[in-house]
């Protein structure tokens, strides 16, 4: 972790970071803990996790859409602002406004910070043909198929220029051609923008083919076990999930899961059997 | 078959349309149209045979006649004057009070449930049967009939919206959230696109209500109004003045329904398919 020569401020900076939720019967559910991570600037960071593991809630705390019960927040050092331009949220599927054009909706976030009419037309235009989708500005989502609403999704947040890009299984409802052509296009424009990006995913061979480091986080309470640095040569083409060196980085990611998963199930079985 | 180059398009073959398909599209105007002229065709004939009595049942020219006897008094469009104001102040009134009604019900959980069993209540309860109830209050002119259509326009509006309010879809309200939006463009952004074509269910569904409201208000309390114009024509036992009566309301009610349906259309732009 700590780099020998130059003293670098992580773009961000987890520690501790816990969430409970008190049920109805008064018992305690916790869903994350003791989260601690640092992300550089510029680096592509993916979660991956048994479903239930408490990802989703974790990239929630760090958009500040979920306050989190214990544990401290940085940005560049600074403690999170509770609505702060510095982060934008790539959500799952279908979390486009079905009401607004394409243009209106990648210029939401910008129409949310009072910019004037004219300058958001001229930050979204670029966008709109960074992501492919010239010529379908003025269409409503459900003329849009489901890799183009990703697109628009990712453009509305990649347009109020954020430091920290946060992704939420963004290609989870997409079929397996389309998502595959979308990690490339993914990658291809995170190199032109040098975002620093938090990735959720389920997916272990998205996680290892897009990032830097893939964090693995056990069942639930979800907590770390383990951070993954991916050693293969950017620029990535699809190809490179065929070689040895990506199969060997997935079969070590699916054999922490694998444990994690079957231990969830064990689990709910004995719930259901007690 | 030509050869398509990967990634290009083949060029459009265009055929004529089969008749088959032509009728299919225009099948959705001329039906009703048709239904409409046979039994229009079928009640002047009965009634030029004597198969029915034209004083009980009267006949489409009969009708036709003493509609333009009626259109050339300043009578009758006082009559519609005034049960067009009764019915659009009722009508307004209501919705503008409805829909905000509606969107606090449904937004904040104590108000929901301290409202919401009462609206479906008094949702039932026969407006009509207020009416002398109302009289009291407000007297027999002009307010006695507004409110009458405001209590039949007021409760399905409410239930809608409060309904709508419902369906709003929380993610896209954390989406607008993580944008940092304002609370006043949540709202506009999120609930109200959500909530809107809820509430215009409701004011369709009023038109009906605020219709039979004016006319059956007018029966009792009136000297004039298209309610009374048919009560008149009825002790005057004059059957084919009373169906015109009858045929303008439901033509005005039209009227109403149109201007809603175009506000409709426009709202749900963005939604696929047709409407209504």
């Amino acid at each position: 972790m700590g780099s020998s020569e130059v003293v670098r401020v992580p773009e961000l900076e987890a520690t501790n970071i816990q969430m409970e939720y008190v049920r109805r019967d008064g018992t305690v559910l916790r869903a994350i803990e003791d989260i601690t991570l640092a992300i550089d600037p510029g680096e592509f960071v993916s979660i991956v996790g048994p479903s239930g593991c408490g990802k989703t809630t974790f990239l929630k705390i760090v958009n500040g859409l979920l306050k989190p019960t214990q544990g401290r927040l940085l940005l560049r050092g600074q403690p999170l602002q509770q609505r702060s331009r510095d982060r934008a949220m790539v959500f799952q599927e279908s979390s486009l406004f079905p009401w607004y054009t394409v243009v209106r909706n990648i210029g939401y976030g910008l129409e949310c910070q009072k910019v004037p009419k004219a300058e958001i037309q001229r930050r979204v235009e670029p966008l709109v043909k960074m992501v492919g989708l010239s010529g379908f500005d003025k269409h409503y989502p459900y003329e849009l198929s489901g890799g183009m609403q990703q697109r628009a999704n990712l453009a509305r947040a990649l347009v109020v220029d954020p430091a920290v890009m946060l992704m939420d299984e963004p290609f989870a409802s997409l079929d397996a051609q389309t998502r595959e052509m979308m990690q490339a296009e993914l990658l291809d424009i995170w190199s032109q923008t040098k975002k620093t990006v938090l990735f959720i995913t389920h997916q272990i061979n998205e996680a290892i083919y897009l990032s830097d480091r893939v964090i693995v986080m056990s069942a639930r309470p979800g907590r770390i076990i383990a951070d993954i640095e991916i050693q293969i040569a950017r620029p990535r083409t699809l190809a490179v999930k065929r070689t040895e060196g990506f199969l060997r980085y997935e079969d070590q990611v699916w054999a922490l899961i694998e444990a994690q998963a079957r231990a969830t199930m064990q689990s709910d079985q004995l719930t259901e059997l007690g | 078959m030509t050869a398509v180059p990967p990634g290009g398009r083949a060029p459009i073959e265009r055929r004529k349309v089969p008749l088959s398909k032509r009728w299919a599209a225009l099948e959705p105007t001329v039906l009703p149209l048709m239904t409409f002229v046979v039994l229009v065709a079928l009640w002047e004939l009965s009634a030029s045979l004597q198969l029915i009595n034209p004083f009980f049942f009267s006949s489409p020219s009969r009708v036709v006649e003493a509609g333009s006897l009626a259109i050339l008094t300043a009578e009758f469009w006082n009559d519609v004057w005034v049960s067009s104001q009764e019915f659009w102040v009722g009508y307004i009134a209501a919705i503008a009070i409805a829909v905000p009604f509606g969107l606090l019900t449904g937004w904040f959980r104590p108000l929901h449930y301290m409202f919401e069993p009462w609206l479906a209540a008094f949702n039932a309860t026969p407006r009509l049967a207020l009416l002398p109830l109302v009289v009291l209050w407000v007297g027999l002119g002009f307010w006695s009939k507004a409110v009458i259509v405001f209590l039949g326009v007021f409760f399905p509006v409410a239930i809608n919206t409060f309904q709508g309010v419902r369906t709003v879809d929380v993610n896209l309200y954390d989406v607008s959230r993580s944008f940092g939006a304002t609370t006043y463009r949540r709202i506009i952004s999120v609930v109200l696109p959500s909530v809107l074509p809820f509430a215009l269910v409701g004011m369709k569904l009023g038109i009906g209500r605020a219709v039979s409201g004016v006319v059956v208000a007018e029966f009792f309390t009136s000297q004039d109004g298209l309610g009374n114009f048919i009560f008149r024509a009825g002790a005057q036992l004059n059957t084919s003045k009373l169906l015109f009566g009858a045929f303008f309301i439901t033509g005005l009610a039209l009227g109403a329904f149109a201007i809603i349906s175009a506000i409709e259309r426009r709202v749900k732009a963005w939604q696929p398919g047709i409407s209504t």
